[in-house]
């Protein structure tokens, strides 16, 4: 036990030798924080549209100038040929283009639909396509005032007492979230996130660095065994990995305002299991590695796909069944079922008890390989 | 001609000061030695002197440039080989020699045969596409030194470079040594074995940053050791260095291996004076027999006497 | 040669090509990540489990139901008696969405009175429920119509013009609006930016930590020398990333590549050196390996896939962190990718990018090269 202390006191000392370590593994996973808790939105504003307006009647300008009144939309301006449009959109100053065709009020007082061509800058797929659903919004009250007009002349038609209601209306109502806030969607998966990159990192680089400077060979010759040296290296980053975690969820509950609806103890036990996963594979990535520049690539490559395939920024039911079958492997994808789980939804261990499985399972597995392939080294 | 001149060095890193008030005068074409014990600060002069470090107060001149104004100048014309390791271990022999070449400016028509040279020089010759870091320690030592001989400087600074090398090898060296120096270099040597020091030209002993003799071999042992040196048989030499604690014709006595050393006031008779002294304390089987002093007596003595003279003014350093 | 920034760079490409193991990954993590991007990761949502509590159990019901079962964004998941369980449903996971038909649905139906039906959302995915939310308005609007003009026809009312206006869409660039199009050339700069960046940001640090710094800088070499002569290797690696990606981009995703080549490399070029001038700003800051690659992770690696309009668009952040944003290199590059590969755009619109990322390139290399300390 003795040895173990020391060799983490050790770890410790040389971790934050430079103090710049402390803002590192500290400070930069809260900065993390606040960058993936507002930057990742996927409300959209300030969509720029410009205008064609082949009509010029009152009904057109009405159309218009409600469109741009709903604040959604920022007025890029009027487009007065078909060069000046397709330059609107090929430079990127316009997100959309609304066409406005002669004929348009002509078709409204007939009573016949009237046509809006809307050209879209597909370059940028993701903003034009949630512009064309809010257009749709401001379009839809149209129709509900239009349905509102025909049924009163129907009242005044049939002399029905009151006008129907053939509708049907949604009630909508969001659980977990009810102002359906980004920050709480991200802020979990931010928390796994920063636990996977610094314990992993920090042990894959912590053990592949005295091999290269060539402090390894001293410690091998002393009477220490394998799984001591393991232990004393992996438990300090256990507990930076911990307090990370403790920071992130202060400033969740504090600043993002996160309901803690879960038992945290609970969500410390899914840490520490997951933490099992990560400090297996930072070992596992050292044995590999003969430099610390090769333990980051490698790294990097394991984190990468994990993160962007682990359901964090991307719902995994939207991928394709091939890759999903592949997130099974995954220990983010479960941790982060949890974190959700528990923080948002007050779910139970009874709940999540197959994400704990599964975690323990790969936890194991990855570590029994790792612990294996060190020893065959040290040997 | 004034290869270096320093004059003042200091160097502290926070409360530690490493190199104290240093100065000396280095001669053109001369191999000049620094001496002390590990951590006196001799790495950390040099070091300074190739620009490596900044002083934290004095001046040096070092191949006619001021250290301070034109430390690139300086580099051009100096050679250095640091006490670790310091080139690519992922590198090939020739591989080294040749970024070095080609960090230097060596022209093209000339680059081949001062690598050529520098794999001669240092034995190196068929080892050209070894890598680096499969060489033994004193085989990596002679590469540095050819790294650092490529473009003919006219000073080279040589940082304990033969530390961890073979008694056969370090002669080697010094043969090397001589041959750079016949050549009209001068080399600047940090070393702590004494049987090296004797070697050089002019020495300067550091100890705790500050310099505490600046002579050639031999003055250092003709004029710091006044008296007669002669060494002890028989008894342990612990016990007779014991027994001529505080005796006052006895100036030191120190134990070397199996025998002591003794320095006594001179005069031939002190032999007798000697060995009555070890009869009447017990000591009637020891034998007395004058020997030559060493450099190593001479540098201990003065150790001793700046130890002392700390003491004297109350532990605090100058 | 006059100059030593040859020798460096030759050096640094012994380096590399020695450690095959470095140099293999600059080149698989770029493939790894275009095939995630390009086959895993998509915007489109569909399949969205839907429970469902029809406590009216009518013809009327089942229609409604019916709607959002054949629609191809829901899958029908859970039928459930009561609209008590629904919220469980919600909890364990089963379902994001749960739909509550209260009873006498049909009967208020038939009275013209109209209803209203309750529809939860798990909101602990924001971003899914608020597309979510948009599809189920729009279903439930579609039948509105429908009915309205069934009630307008039966009492022999004109059911023409509802709805008044109606959209029709086409889209430019990226006709059928499939995310790898825009994600695509956004990911060429992300990776040529992670790349270049963490490249260089171990060179300088990592002669530091092994002490062949030290026989570097006694000699006469000067520091721009050491930096450029560092950074040549790795641009060239970069750059073929550059064109890997794009290549791949191009040939499997059909990604396409409108504009010019030439106007395209230049500017890659000029990115690249912006980049790997991040990695040597935080090599020669750092005094150990793992603190240079955590500076790089933050300053390029996060910044560039979420302040870059790579997958968020950066007018929809709030005001201070666009701020931010155009701090962010790749921001700029994205764009002239977007710009070059799929509108074609002209030089004249990749004018202000590209001063931004010479600018970029230059403060950065200046910065790196005036605060290589060389000294111990």
């Amino acid at each position: 036990m003795g040895r173990i202390l020391h060799i983490a006191r050790k770890e410790f000392i040389q971790a934050f030798r430079d103090p710049r370590m402390f803002g590192m593994i500290f400070i930069a996973p809260i900065f993390q924080l606040f960058l993936f808790g507002y930057a990742v939105t996927t409300d959209v504003r300030n969509i720029t549209v410009a205008v064609m307006d082949l009509d010029r009647s009152v009904a057109s300008r009405e159309r218009v100038r409600s469109i741009f009144h709903s604040g959604y939309f920022t007025n890029r301006g009027a487009v007065n040929s078909e060069e000046e449009l397709a330059a609107a959109l090929v430079d990127g100053t316009s997100d959309l283009v609304l066409v406005f065709p002669e004929g348009f009020a002509d078709d409204l007082s007939r009573g016949e639909t009237a046509p809006l061509q809307v050209l879209i800058d597909g370059s940028e797929s993701n903003s034009a396509g949630v512009g064309v659903g809010y257009l749709g919004k401001i379009l839809a009250s149209y129709t509900q005032a239009e349905i509102e007009v025909r049924l009163s002349r129907l009242v005044a038609r049939t002399g029905l007492a009151r006008k129907p209601t053939p509708t049907v209306n949604p009630e909508t109502r969001f659980r977990y979230n009810p102002e359906l806030k980004s920050s709480f969607y991200m802020v979990p998966g931010v928390l796994a996130m920063i636990l996977l990159i610094i314990t992993m990192l920090l042990t894959s680089l912590a053990i592949t660095r005295e091999r290269e400077i060539g402090t390894m060979e001293q410690l091998v010759v002393t009477p220490i065994k394998p799984w001591q040296l393991l232990a004393g290296k992996m438990i300090p980053f256990a507990i930076i990995g911990m307090v990370d975690m403790t920071l992130i969820l202060l400033v969740a509950a504090g600043h993002f305002r996160l309901p803690m609806v879960g038992s945290v103890a609970l969500l410390y036990f899914a840490a520490l299991i997951f933490l099992f996963t990560t400090l297996g594979m930072g070992l596992l990535i050292s044995t590999v590695s003969q430099t610390q520049q090769q333990a980051i690539f490698v790294s990097l490559m394991v984190m990468m796909p994990s993160i962007l395939l682990s359901g964090l920024m991307f719902p995994i039911a939207n991928m394709p069944e091939a890759i999903q079958w592949l997130t099974y492997a995954n220990p983010l994808r479960y941790f982060l079922v949890i974190v959700r789980g528990v923080i948002l939804k007050g779910n139970t261990l009874s709940v999540l008890a197959p994400q704990f499985y599964m975690l323990f399972a790969l936890g194991a597995l990855v570590f029994a390989l790792a612990v294996a392939r060190f020893k065959k080294r040290a040997s | 001609m004034i290869a270096v001149k320093a004059e003042g060095l200091v160097k502290r890193f926070g409360p530690f000061t490493a190199v104290d008030h240093v100065s000396f005068e280095v001669a053109q074409g001369s191999i000049f030695g620094f001496l002390g014990p590990n951590g006196a600060g001799k790495t950390t002069t040099i070091r300074m002197l190739c620009g490596l470090l900044a002083p934290t107060e004095g001046r040096a001149t070092v191949v006619g440039f001021d250290l301070a104004r034109e430390a690139d100048r300086i580099k051009e014309n100096i050679g250095y080989m640091s006490q670790k390791f310091s080139l690519y271990a992922d590198l090939t022999v020739k591989q080294n020699l040749e970024f070095y070449a080609g960090i230097y400016r060596i022209p093209l028509r000339k680059r081949a045969g001062r690598i050529d040279l520098a794999l001669r020089i240092a034995g190196l010759r068929g080892l050209e596409h070894r890598l680096t870091a499969t060489l033994a320690g004193g085989i990596k030592q002679r590469l540095a030194l050819g790294a650092a001989i490529l473009h003919e400087p006219r000073l080279i600074f040589l940082d304990e470079p033969t530390a961890g090398v073979d008694p056969a090898s370090r002669r080697d060296f010094w043969d090397l040594i001589a041959e750079l120096r016949s050549q009209g270099a001068t080399v600047f040597v940090t070393t702590h074995y004494m049987d090296e020091a004797e070697h050089c030209d002019r020495l300067i002993l550091i100890y705790s940053g500050r310099k505490i003799a600046e002579a050639s071999p031999r003055e250092l042992v003709t004029n710091v050791l006044e008296g007669s040196m002669f060494e002890v048989t028989g008894p342990p030499p612990a016990e007779v260095v014991r027994s001529l604690q505080g005796k006052p014709f006895v100036k030191n006595a120190q134990i070397f291996g199996s025998v002591a050393r003794v320095l006594t006031e001179d005069g031939p008779e002190s032999a007798g004076r000697l060995e009555q002294n070890l009869s009447e304390t017990g000591l009637p089987e020891a034998r007395v027999r004058p020997v030559r002093p060493r450099l190593e007596d001479a540098f201990i003595h003065l150790i001793e006497r700046e130890d002392a003279l700390i003491a004297d003014s109350g532990g605090r350093t100058r | 040669m006059r100059t030593r920034i040859p020798a460096v760079a030759r050096k640094e490409l012994l380096h590399i090509l020695r450690d095959w193991r470095t140099l293999s990954m600059a080149f698989v993590l770029p493939m790894a990540l275009i095939l995630i991007f390009g086959y895993a990761i998509t915007f489109d949502i569909r399949d969205l489990r839907l429970a469902v509590a029809d406590e009216d159990g009518t013809r009327a019901s089942r229609e409604l139901v019916e709607r959002f079962a054949a629609s191809r964004y829901f899958k029908l998941v859970a039928k459930v008696p009561h609209a008590e369980e629904l919220p469980g449903l919600l909890d364990d996971g089963t379902a994001q969405i749960a739909m509550a038909i209260p009873e006498r649905f049909a009967e208020n139906l038939e009275r013209w009175e109209g209803d209203t039906v309750q529809v939860l959302f798990d909101g602990s995915e924001s971003n899914t429920a608020t597309i979510a939310a948009g599809y189920v308005d729009t279903i439930f609007a579609a039948r509105n119509i429908s009915a309205v003009k069934d009630l307008l026809a039966r009492a022999g009312l004109p059911s023409a013009g509802i709805p008044p206006i109606d959209t029709r869409v086409r889209v430019w660039f990226n006709p059928e609006l499939e995310s790898t199009q825009t994600i695509v050339p956004g990911l060429v700069a992300v990776i040529m930016m992670v790349v270049a960046a963490l490249l260089t940001s171990l060179t300088v640090v990592r002669e530091r930590e092994l002490g062949s710094l030290e026989g570097l800088i006694a000699t006469p070499v000067r520091k721009h020398e050491i930096l450029i002569g560092k950074m040549l290797p790795y641009l060239l690696i970069a750059l073929s990333d550059c064109v890997i990606v794009t290549l791949l981009g191009v040939v499997v995703f059909d990604v396409p590549f409108a504009g010019s080549i030439v106007l395209f490399l230049a500017t890659a070029l000029v990115f690249a050196v912006a980049g790997l001038s991040i990695g040597l700003v935080a090599s020669v800051v750092a005094s150990n390996q793992l603190l240079a690659n955590q500076i790089v992770v933050l300053t390029t690696m996060l910044p560039s896939m979420l302040l870059s309009g790579f997958l968020f668009p950066v007018k929809s952040m709030p005001e201070w962190v666009q701020a931010i944003t155009y701090a962010v290199p790749a921001r700029y590059f994205i764009t002239i990718c977007r710009g070059i590969l799929l509108k074609a755009q002209p030089a004249v619109d990749l004018v202000r990018p590209t001063l931004f990322l010479i600018l970029f390139g230059t403060v950065l290399l200046t910065l790196a090269i005036t605060r290589f300390r060389k000294k111990l």
